[in-house]
């Protein structure tokens, strides 16, 4: 019974959700442009944890959306031809991996500022990141990786466009509902001390919280 | 020997595109010095200024250092608009009322643009002769463009130090309450200096087209707020002075690097040159956050 009352904030939500899938299943021509729509929503949702939630303005954000994409492509391209499917769900928690250990390093140094200062640091940490990546023509430098001909060598023609065109917008759906959820758990556990962190500094500190 | 050649060409050249940075980067200090406003939209003013001296030589001819005080103009007349339509409302609004709003006026005006002009890239041939060094030949067009930022930094220096506007500007970046109890109308000077802050950053874009050999587009901007940031940093954020000295410093680093980096085999030495900006950059806001080249504590 808590659990339902817990988690009745999310009902709204997930009626979105339902809703904007069965018109992209149902509808002509609308698969995409829901899935574009998911995607802002689990982006946005994604973005709000930090900035809404917190105060800290993050100008970097997108460097993290480029290491999980970065994390897939690579499991595709080097694990891709001996793991087939499990390449996917390696890819995907590579990409958590790797965006979580930018995400630390960018905390452990912009944490240490505040305000416009903070703002700045996070741009720096995340341009440095990219021009690093140019630099050193690491995973394919400026050009990137190109994955359309390694997925079609690995599961074959009908199977990369089905993955790239509609499991992948349905994992944008299930990122999309994780994001939310995990948006009302940190409310919901850590209430006060994680909602507008920067603008409750002291009250933070009194409940023996740390910032970073 | 080549080495050394090239490695003292661009380091001239550095520290002539230097001043330009400098002078791009004046604008943000000094609106973050006066209002505290971070101007994340930067680009977008410069990217107007580009425009401003393109269409001048393309419509009517006009000398791109002609252009400079149209663009004045036109980013003093936008500064005031922007400032009393938006940024008064905000001016006691929490930090991050102010970004986004910057953010959000530099993404507009980039769109405005790009449905105006388009997203394609367009230049411009300005040639007027050049100075042969033996070791390199540096175009007059750049060597005007670096003694037009030198002679604008320092007109606005002396505007500063000797007029009775630049004292009461500088009265309120010291203490706003006490310039209020001295008559000077405060909201007044705010308006003045992002008016002023935007038409510098907007005059320095004009400068800015000599030194782009791929020419200009819409979505020029970015790359500039980048390095402002980083020069900012560099001179101490709150002040203009030190941006502009900044900016000579950045564009040594950045050229005579890029000489350096060139060296290294299977790299791309133009993209580690702005690594390395950006490592400089991170470097000074961890150990001293109030710029190497001074800036309030």
């Amino acid at each position: 019974m808590s659990l339902i009352r817990r988690y009745k904030p999310m009902v709204p939500l997930l009626l979105v959700y339902i809703i904007l899938f069965i018109i992209g299943v149902s509808v002509p021509g609308m698969w995409q442009p829901v899935a574009f729509i998911m995607f802002y929503i689990a982006l946005g949702q994604a973005f709000n944890i930090f900035l809404g939630l917190t105060g800290y303005v993050d100008f970097g954000y997108v460097a993290f959306l480029a290491l999980g994409s970065y994390g897939m492509a690579l499991s595709l391209q080097h694990f891709g031809p001996e793991l087939g499917f499990g390449a996917i769900v390696f890819g995907i928690i590579l990409g958590v991996v790797m965006s979580l250990l930018l995400s630390l390093a960018v905390g452990a140094v912009a944490l240490r500022l505040r305000g416009a200062y903070f703002a700045i640091a996070t741009i720096g940490v995340n341009e440095g990141f990219r021009y690093l990546v140019e630099g050193l023509r690491l995973w394919g430098g400026s050009e990137g990786i190109v994955l359309s001909g390694k997925m079609r060598e690995i599961f074959g023609r009908e199977m990369s466009i089905y993955l790239s065109t509609f499991f992948s917008d349905v994992l944008v759906f299930v990122v999309a509902i994780i994001a939310g959820i995990v948006t009302l758990t940190i409310l919901k556990e850590n209430g006060i001390c994680f909602n507008g962190i920067e603008r409750r500094r002291r009250r933070c500190k009194s409940y023996g919280h740390k910032r970073y | 020997m080549v080495f050394f050649d090239q490695l003292a060409a661009n380091l001239i050249y550095g520290a002539i595109l230097g001043a330009v940075y400098g002078l791009a980067t004046m604008g943000l200090s000094l609106i973050f010095g006066v209002l505290r406003i971070v101007n994340v939209g930067h680009g977008a003013f410069i990217m107007l200024g580009a425009f401003t001296a393109f269409w001048m030589f393309v419509l009517y001819g006009v000398p791109p250092l002609a252009s400079i005080s149209l663009a004045l103009v036109i980013g003093l007349a936008l500064g005031f608009v922007i400032f009393y339509a938006i940024f008064k409302r905000l001016l006691d609004a929490p930090e991050l009322s102010t970004l986004l709003a910057t953010f959000g006026i530099g993404l507009l005006i980039e769109e405005l643009a790009k449905q105006l002009w388009g997203p394609d890239y367009v230049g411009y041939s300005w040639n007027i002769g050049a100075i042969e060094l033996g070791f390199t030949t540096i175009p007059l067009t750049k060597l005007y463009a670096f003694g037009s930022s030198v002679v604008i930094a320092a007109l606005l220096y002396i505007w500063f130090q000797k007029t009775k506007l630049g004292a009461a500007v500088r009265a309120v970046v010291e203490d706003r309450d006490g310039a209020m109890v001295c008559g000077i109308n405060v909201n007044q000077i705010y308006a003045l200096s992002f008016a002023l802050g935007i038409g510098l950053t907007v005059a320095s874009g004009v400068l800015v087209t000599l030194f782009v050999p791929v020419g200009i587009n819409v979505y020029m901007g970015g790359e500039y707020t980048l390095k402002a940031f980083v020069i900012a940093v560099l001179g101490g954020l709150t002040s203009p002075w030190g941006a502009f000295y900044a900016g000579f410093i950045f564009g040594l680093i950045e050229n005579g690097s890029y000489t350096i980096l060139g060296l290294i085999p299977g790299v791309e030495p133009f993209s580690l040159t702005r690594f390395l900006a950006f490592m400089l950059l991170l470097v000074i806001l961890l150990i001293k956050p109030t710029g190497l080249l001074g800036g309030e504590k």
